[in-house]
């Protein structure tokens, strides 16, 4: 974690763009993202001790308790997920817990960055670029998974699902997001987003 | 296009996947006794199985696992999956030699014995 005031996005070159009536595109920057790996028991009691969070066991299962979600992410991997800023505090805390057990708990914020694919038509935009079967009976609310886009690979998690549509993150690689956004809107053109110039053919303000 | 079954995440698409090639090859231990032409067959020579083979395979874009598959090289059907360290399940047969039923000579069934011919590595000595 950073606190750096020139502290920058990945995307932060780009606009949210779309409608939330049909399909919309935002980054969500500067969420905590810990890896941590260990045995799924020693491990275990440490993140329930500390986060009240039971690891999930299993493929595309997440489980979430005071703003901090943990998702599988292989039998002795998950990704856990905070709001902005607390990344540092958690990884402290579980830290300690952790002591004097074999484990690895990396901080991976600014590795990555999330994009929101929200709307009713989110999941088939979402199925122009992605092979995995999409629908809710092979990826339900709450679940997530790991796999391509086009050339990338993501983390595909389906926050919410209902009236308004699904609500997907897809935890994208630093280098990838731009890639990964312009292929979104691409995908979208159907439903009214913008087309999106590159990241080399966009003049980019690094600050001073 | 292959759907392969990870052991840990189920049936996914095989652009996930890393190949790994031939499972079960052992690194000798006692390589610094070894000749240049058995260290070149360790290094090099696989088998070209046609039928049931052991092979390795990596979740690349999922959960980054290895694991070993059972894999039909004249159908391309994958008939198990395991655990990398486990050894491989039995009962599997080829079958027909292939969905053709062609002959075993000039059909590269027997690819390995005629490049080898009587070579045996573990004799010591170059291969003749
Ligand atoms: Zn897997």
């Amino acid at each position: 974690m950073s606190t750096d005031p020139r502290r920058r996005s990945p995307l932060a070159h780009r606009q949210p763009i779309g409608t939330a009536d049909t399909l919309h595109l935002s980054e969500l920057p500067f969420w905590g993202l810990l890896s941590v790996r260990g045995d799924p028991v020693a491990v275990g009691l440490a993140v329930r001790e500390v986060l009240g969070i039971d690891l999930p066991g299993a493929v595309k299962a997440t489980a979430g308790a005071g703003g901090v979600t943990a998702l599988w992410q292989s039998p002795d991997e998950w990704l856990l997920v905070t709001e902005p800023g607390r990344e540092g505090e958690v990884q402290a805390r579980l830290t300690d817990a952790l002591a004097g057990r074999h484990h690895q708990l990396v901080d991976l914020s600014d590795y990555d960055t999330i994009i929101t694919v929200a709307g009713p038509a989110a999941r088939a935009a979402l199925a122009k670029l992605i092979a995995l079967d999409l629908h809710p009976r092979a990826l339900a609310a709450g679940q997530a998974v790991s796999t391509l886009l086009a050339k990338a690979t993501v983390r595909l998690w389906l926050v919410q699902d209902g009236e308004a549509g699904p609500a997907f993150r897809l935890i994208v690689r630093r280098s990838h997001a731009d890639y990964v956004w312009c292929l979104l809107a691409d995908a979208g053109r159907q439903w009214g987003l913008p087309p999106q110039e590159p990241i080399g053919r966009v003049p980019l303000d690094i600050g001073a | 296009m292959l759907l392969i079954p990870c052991p840990y995440c189920g049936a996914r698409d095989q652009t996930e996947f890393g190949y790994g090639g031939e499972a079960h090859r052992a690194r000798p231990t006692d390589s610094d006794r070894m000749s240049d032409a058995q260290w070149a067959h360790y290094v090099f020579m696989r088998k070209n199985t046609k039928g049931v083979f052991a092979e390795r395979w990596v979740h690349a874009a999922g959960c980054r696992k290895w694991f070993n598959a059972l894999r039909n090289t004249a159908t391309d059907e994958i008939l198990a999956v395991y655990r990398m360290g486990e050894p491989p399940p039995g009962g599997f047969t080829d079958g027909l030699p292939t969905p053709a039923g062609e002959p075993a000579i000039g059909s590269g069934n027997d690819g390995s014995t005629v490049a080898l011919g009587a070579f045996d590595p573990g004799a010591g000595g170059d291969r003749p």
